[in-house]
């Protein structure tokens, strides 16, 4: 059989001749008995070197099964190894990071806890006892304590009116901080958007609050103090971070809060007259 | 061989559908992608099958993909690696089938391709009746023409089995399938029942 019949039967027996020749072939093969017959040869022939084909194959897969034993495992635990020096290496840097970072918490509703029973203030009277051991030298006054315990984030701080599944910026920042994720939005504010300047200005300052930076914290209240519906909150609470911040200039921050105790309807007036009667009470060298 | 890495399923692709030697690199390219055989073991495992069986209906499976690729019914409109699972599908049913011959997977949905416990059967008789006629044409020639009817060039079949020249491997290759067609009419009771086309 010549070449070209053979790759002529092998194209009709795969199907891949033409519909004329298709039916030219058909033809053909039913006035050739020899033709049908080399047909029929041709289609044992191939079935028989298909299965040949196959086994080929199958063996070679069975080789590379064994050389290179197939992943069936997921690299994480096939790489256990690395998996646990990366997990090691991130528990090291956590306990790095969290060693480093202020860990003073920020009281929302209770006073905190490494205050001394005795000089807990409570939201009407902060009048810590005056019953100080004689005996012992006169310790300075924590100034940060009082601050922190007269703090009270402001109720009307984060607005309600987003949806939960805004991705804008202010409904992440309103998310972060009311998970207390204040770093978070630190970060997010690291730029004031334009619109809402003020009211990403006041969580912001809350924020700086809240994750210790006091210093920057006194900074955003002054600069929200300028003015805007922010102004008269903003000296309240610039005042505490300027009591919380080390090195802050203590004959600043007491007129200002006594400015404020002052004033008749500012709304922080009672606790700005509460928060300086215990000062006073405790502290001479606070008015130094 | 050659490790060829092929950087997106396009390439890998165009290179099935190219020159042999490109294609046999993308198979194998293919072969060794981890996922694939992590996709068939899940979902047999899933189907109450084993890690083994999961291993097997992969072999099955990419046996029916080589041939697909290589008789050019693979042309391209899924992607690869969905033709492939939906083989691997057919082929654990396939494979259910000749386990446990009593299973009732009428309810799944079949490939279009009707494949009957009895079908199962017939073609299995024909695999008994090619293997007998195969033993007769040596081992030697059954791997020969094995390699041949992957498109394997002389040059392959030559440096895989030793031969001095290309032109030797291509005097064997036409020694065998003669060899291989006197068998087949050496046994007419054999040809009698395999010469009617059976799909697979």
């Amino acid at each position: 059989m010549n070449e070209k019949l053979y790759t002529l039967i092998e194209d009709y027996n795969l199907g891949r001749l033409a519909p004329a020749q298709l039916e030219a072939f058909e033809a053909a093969m039913k006035t050739d008995a020899a033709l049908a017959a080399a047909v029929q040869v041709h289609r044992v022939e191939w079935e028989a070197q298909e299965m040949l084909a196959e086994n080929v194959l199958r063996a070679q897969i069975r080789q590379t099964f064994v050389e290179h034993p197939p992943q069936t495992q997921h690299w994480l635990l096939k790489n256990w190894q690395w998996t646990a020096l990366t997990l090691l290496f991130l528990g090291i840097a956590g306990v790095l990071f969290f060693q480093k970072t202020p860990t003073e918490a920020l009281p929302q509703n209770a006073a905190p806890a490494n205050l001394p029973t005795d000089t807990v203030p409570t939201r009407d009277t902060l009048v810590p006892t005056p019953n100080v051991p004689k005996a012992q030298p006169p310790q300075p006054l924590d100034t940060r304590k009082y601050a922190m315990a007269a703090y009270r984030v402001p109720d009307d701080l984060i607005t309600t009116t987003r949806g939960e599944e805004s991705e804008d910026t202010l409904s992440l920042v309103n998310k972060a901080f009311t998970e207390q994720n204040y770093r978070r939005v630190i970060q997010l504010l690291t730029t004031l958007p334009k619109d809402e300047r003020q009211e990403a200005l006041a969580i912001r300052a809350h924020a700086q609050f809240g994750a210790g930076l006091y210093a920057d914290a006194a900074r955003d209240f002054a600069e929200l103090g300028k003015g805007g519906i922010y102004r008269r909150e903003a000296q309240w609470f610039g005042v505490l971070a300027q009591m919380a911040a080390k090195g802050s200039d203590k004959k600043l921050w007491m007129k200002e809060l006594d400015k404020i105790r002052q004033e008749e309807g500012h709304p922080y007036q009672k606790e700005a007259d509460a928060l300086w009667r215990g000062l006073e009470v405790r502290g001479e060298r606070v008015r130094e | 061989m050659k490790k060829v890495f092929f950087q997106n399923d396009a390439e890998l692709l165009a290179a099935l559908m190219g020159s042999e030697p490109d294609r046999r690199r993308a198979l194998q390219h293919f072969f060794e992608n981890p996922r694939l055989l992590q996709w068939v073991t899940r979902h047999v495992r899933m189907q109450g099958g084993s890690d083994q069986d999961g291993k097997d209906v992969f072999e099955e499976a990419f046996i029916v993909f080589e041939r697909q690729v290589r008789t050019g019914h693979f042309r391209g409109e899924s992607s690869l690696e969905t033709w492939f699972h939906g083989i691997a599908r057919w082929q654990w049913l396939v494979f259910q089938r000749k386990k446990r011959p009593t299973v009732d997977v009428e309810q799944a949905v079949l490939p279009s391709v009707e494949q009957t416990p009895e079908k199962i059967l017939i073609l299995e008789e024909r695999r008994v009746i090619l293997q007998q006629l195969l033993v007769q044409v040596g081992e030697r020639c059954q791997k020969l023409l094995g390699l041949f009817q992957l498109n394997h060039s002389m040059r392959e079949i030559r440096e895989m089995l030793g031969y001095s020249s290309d032109q030797v491997a291509a005097n064997e290759v036409h020694s065998c399938r003669e060899k291989l067609k006197k068998v087949i009419h050496q046994h007419p009771e054999s040809f009698d029942v395999l010469k009617y086309r059976a799909e697979s």
